[in-house]
């Protein structure tokens, strides 16, 4: 029995890896650190949406006009719903998974993204790059009217597109009247 | 009883809850359990104030131990005994005087809502902390989740023997603990000791409790908590997730693409194989035979590897949404899994053939820890624990979900009742799981993995178990509006394997202890210590886990020279 038991464990090979003195391959499609890319981010908080954990935060900031993404990797679960749900793929997973910090700030990722400020100077609920990402895709629908006419509420603060609502229902309705202060 | 049953509501097909006056419930309970064939599964309280102004008690029972109530001839059916609770009066009577499995369930009840079984035979606390503030119930919805109610120095809990123990006799009362059970929580345990002889056994659980169902409905949406399911176990997380997952798409009228439910079955197989082989190298390891604890492990590496091959993780797979998986299993992946399972298959039954030969250990597991059918069936035990005693249940056959209707399926069973009995039946389980996967690989439907639609219904039930390795989970789902839930009720089959416990330790001896704990699969970790006391003289002595440990083995070599256990 028990020359058996030798026989067999001299003729099974060794298991354990020499790890962390050589390092450890991550097979395909590891889900790892997630990482933005900052150029392609638009900053419509998607991702802090279907986060599970709430690693991803989105805070505003609109005294400074800016919004911010925040990713706390420490809360990370790795779950990738981020990198899914991304509109534009600026979200990725990487194979990295030597996480391990002293710092909290190592582990926090800041996307600063600049608020759209419309004609009159007002800071607007989104920022300039979703702006951009929404008059390119209204550049693609056939009537032009529309486009038109949604382009020019997209391109006014809230307080100013409710006044400017207003005022055009009541126009419709009483076509003498328009054009007052709401 | 006819005339207490106040309205019946279709969950799905073979699945109903009946509402009856709360003062028919132990009647109702106990005949659909005991003359129609039932199993309790758990009790679900939940607070419906906000929908139609009660408290509601459920006891879900699946049809189990009777063929008559099937699905076409498929699957056996659930009828889950409801009853409204008025907010001015949250009491009802106790089914556990007639039933005791649902013993632990109205105590959670109590605990956690507020609704007072009355006729319980267990005062105590079971799942709130000792200094959680009386009045204070965590499930209600005016209970904000983030409110922590600060500690305060309370008396501690008492653990009581059963009536069996006589005062002034012999016994000496071993505490054991705080221990690492399965779903992660710490608990106490309290040996009654005459000599070497255990007479009675008393525990307390859920240390720490996470309120994991109360963190998935005030915080996050439907499709968020498959994340948070999965964490609730280390081992069993991708059950965990499935259940939920299946729960929320029958309440929801969610297809499921047939792709999806395959990949799902090959993903619980993986996991069924590698728990197994995880306690049962455990289990070999304090019978003081390390060589197959060591080997166990080795060639459950090999399956850990799979994992990562199909899902990019060894654990936490993050797989499931409502609606299906998330990743496919493209084909040099399946190849690369075939590969690997035929190296499994030869690898492990080398290690098998060796570990049963070895009659010493095979004699240290026969004949402890002896759990008879009957009780088993009363007690509502579940997995390997239940069908080591006999009984043929298996989620799989009884309620076939995923892709199991596919598969040929075979529920291994085992008569000896003994610590053996539960060892056999997760080795058979682990080489009949890489005949599953190698044919759910072989048979997959081409298709998408993922239902095109997925929109949230308001207001709706669902509930799904699934043969996760130690047993059934059940999970049990009300939608809210917004894409929350209102009610999300999980219950890990641990939680119905320890009440056979006290049951399976009486007349063994402390030695033998640890390997009846580990027979029915409970997590362990190396905090756990052990404090003994002298009723008669009141001295005591702090035993480690380590120690206590090195007992079993010491026995089992002892057992082992000598050529008698």
């Amino acid at each position: 029995m028990s020359l058996k038991l030798i026989v067999k464990s001299l003729a099974w090979r060794r298991v354990t890896r020499r790890y962390p003195y050589e390092p450890h391959p991550v097979p395909e499609d590891f889900r790892g650190k997630v990482e933005f890319d900052p150029d392609a981010c638009m900053g419509c908080g998607a991702c802090a949406n279907v986060c599970p954990p709430n690693a991803i935060e989105v805070i505003e900031r609109p005294g400074e006009g800016v919004r911010v993404i925040k990713l706390f990797i420490g809360r990370c679960i790795f779950c990738g719903r981020c990198e899914e749900n991304c509109p534009v793929a600026a979200v990725r997973q990487t194979d990295e998974f030597e996480l391990a910090s002293r710092s909290r700030e190592d582990l926090e990722v800041l996307l600063k993204h600049v608020l759209a400020v419309d004609g009159e100077g007002h800071v607007m609920e989104y920022t300039e790059r979703e702006l951009a990402e929404a008059m390119e895709l209204l550049a693609t629908f056939e009537d032009r009217e529309l486009v038109r006419k949604l382009g020019e509420y997209a391109r006014m603060c809230r307080s100013c597109r409710v006044r400017e609502g207003v005022n055009s229902i009541v126009k419709s309705l009483r076509p003498g009247l328009g054009g007052g202060e709401g | 009883m006819g005339d207490s049953l106040r309205g019946v509501e279709a969950l799905a097909p073979g699945k109903a809850v009946f509402y009856v006056d709360r003062e028919a419930l132990p009647k109702a309970v106990s005949y659909v359990l005991s003359e129609l064939g039932g199993r309790l599964a758990t009790v679900v309280g939940s607070d419906e104030r906000s929908l139609h102004g009660h408290y509601v008690v459920y006891y879900p029972i699946a049809m189990d131990f009777t063929d008559e109530f099937r699905v076409d001839g498929g699957s056996k059916c659930w009828a889950v005994i409801a009853s409204l609770i008025p907010p001015e009066d949250p009491s009802f009577p106790s089914v556990t005087p007639e039933s005791p499995a649902a013993n632990w369930g109205e105590r959670e009840v109590r605990d956690l809502l507020g609704l007072k079984p009355v006729g319980h035979p267990d005062p105590r606390r079971l799942v709130l902390p000792d200094d959680w503030p009386d009045g204070l119930y965590p499930l209600r919805e005016d209970m904000d989740y983030s409110y922590r109610p600060p500690p305060k120095a309370c008396p501690t809990y008492t653990f009581q023997p059963s009536r069996r123990v006589v005062e002034g006799s012999s016994i000496v009362e071993l505490p054991v603990g705080p221990i690492h059970p399965a779903s992660d929580e710490p608990g106490q345990f309290r040996l009654y000791v005459d000599g070497e002889e255990v007479v009675d056994f008393d525990y307390r659980l859920f240390h720490v409790h996470r309120g994991v169902e109360k963190l998935g409905v005030s915080r996050m949406t439907y499709n968020q908590i498959p994340f948070l399911a999965e964490r609730i176990c280390g081992i069993c997380g991708y059950s965990h997730s499935c259940c939920y997952c299946q729960a929320v798409e029958e309440a929801f009228g969610i297809e499921v693409p047939e792709r999806a439910e395959f990949i799902r079955s090959v993903m619980l197989e993986i996991e069924r194989i590698h728990s197994h082989l995880l306690i049962v190298g455990l289990g070999l390891h304090l019978a003081a035979f390390d060589w197959g604890f060591m080997q166990l492990f080795r060639v459950r590496e090999r399956i850990m590897d799979l994992a990562e091959v199909l899902t990019g993780n060894r654990k936490t797979y993050g797989m499931n949404v409502v609606g299906g998986v998330r990743r496919d299993f493209t084909k040099d992946r399946i190849a690369k899994a075939f590969k690997v399972l035929k190296e499994f298959r030869r690898d492990y039954l080398e290690v098998l053939n060796i570990i049963l030969s070895n009659r010493s250990v095979l004699d240290r597991l026969e004949s402890i820890g002896i759990l008879e059918p009957g009780v088993a069936r009363d007690l509502g035990v579940l997995g390997p624990t239940a069908r080591g005693s006999g009984l043929a249940i298996d989620v799989r056959a009884d309620h076939p979900y995923a892709a199991y209707k596919h598969l040929p399926l075979e529920v291994i069973v085992e008569d000896g009742c003994d610590v053996l009995a539960r060892h056999a039946v997760r080795l058979k389980e682990a080489l009949h799981s890489v005949e599953l996967i190698e044919h759910a690989l072989d048979s997959m439907p081409g298709g998408p993995v993922l239902a095109e639609r997925v929109e949230p219904v308001p207001h709706v039930r669902g509930l799904s178990s699934i043969e996760a390795p130690r047993g059934e989970t059940f999970h049990f789902i009300l939608s809210g509006r917004y894409s929350r839930l209102i009610r999300w009720k999980v219950r890990a089959p641990t939680y119905n394997n320890w009440a056979a416990m006290p049951h399976m330790c009486r007349g063994y001896t402390v030695a033998d202890i640890p390997l009846i704990l580990t027979s029915i699969d409970p997590c362990y970790s190396c905090t756990e210590r052990a404090l003994v006391v002298d009723v008669r003289s009141g001295a005591r002595r702090l035993l480690s886990w380590r120690e206590l440990t090195a007992l079993s083995r010491r026995a089992s070599k002892a057992g082992r020279a000598s050529g008698v256990v």
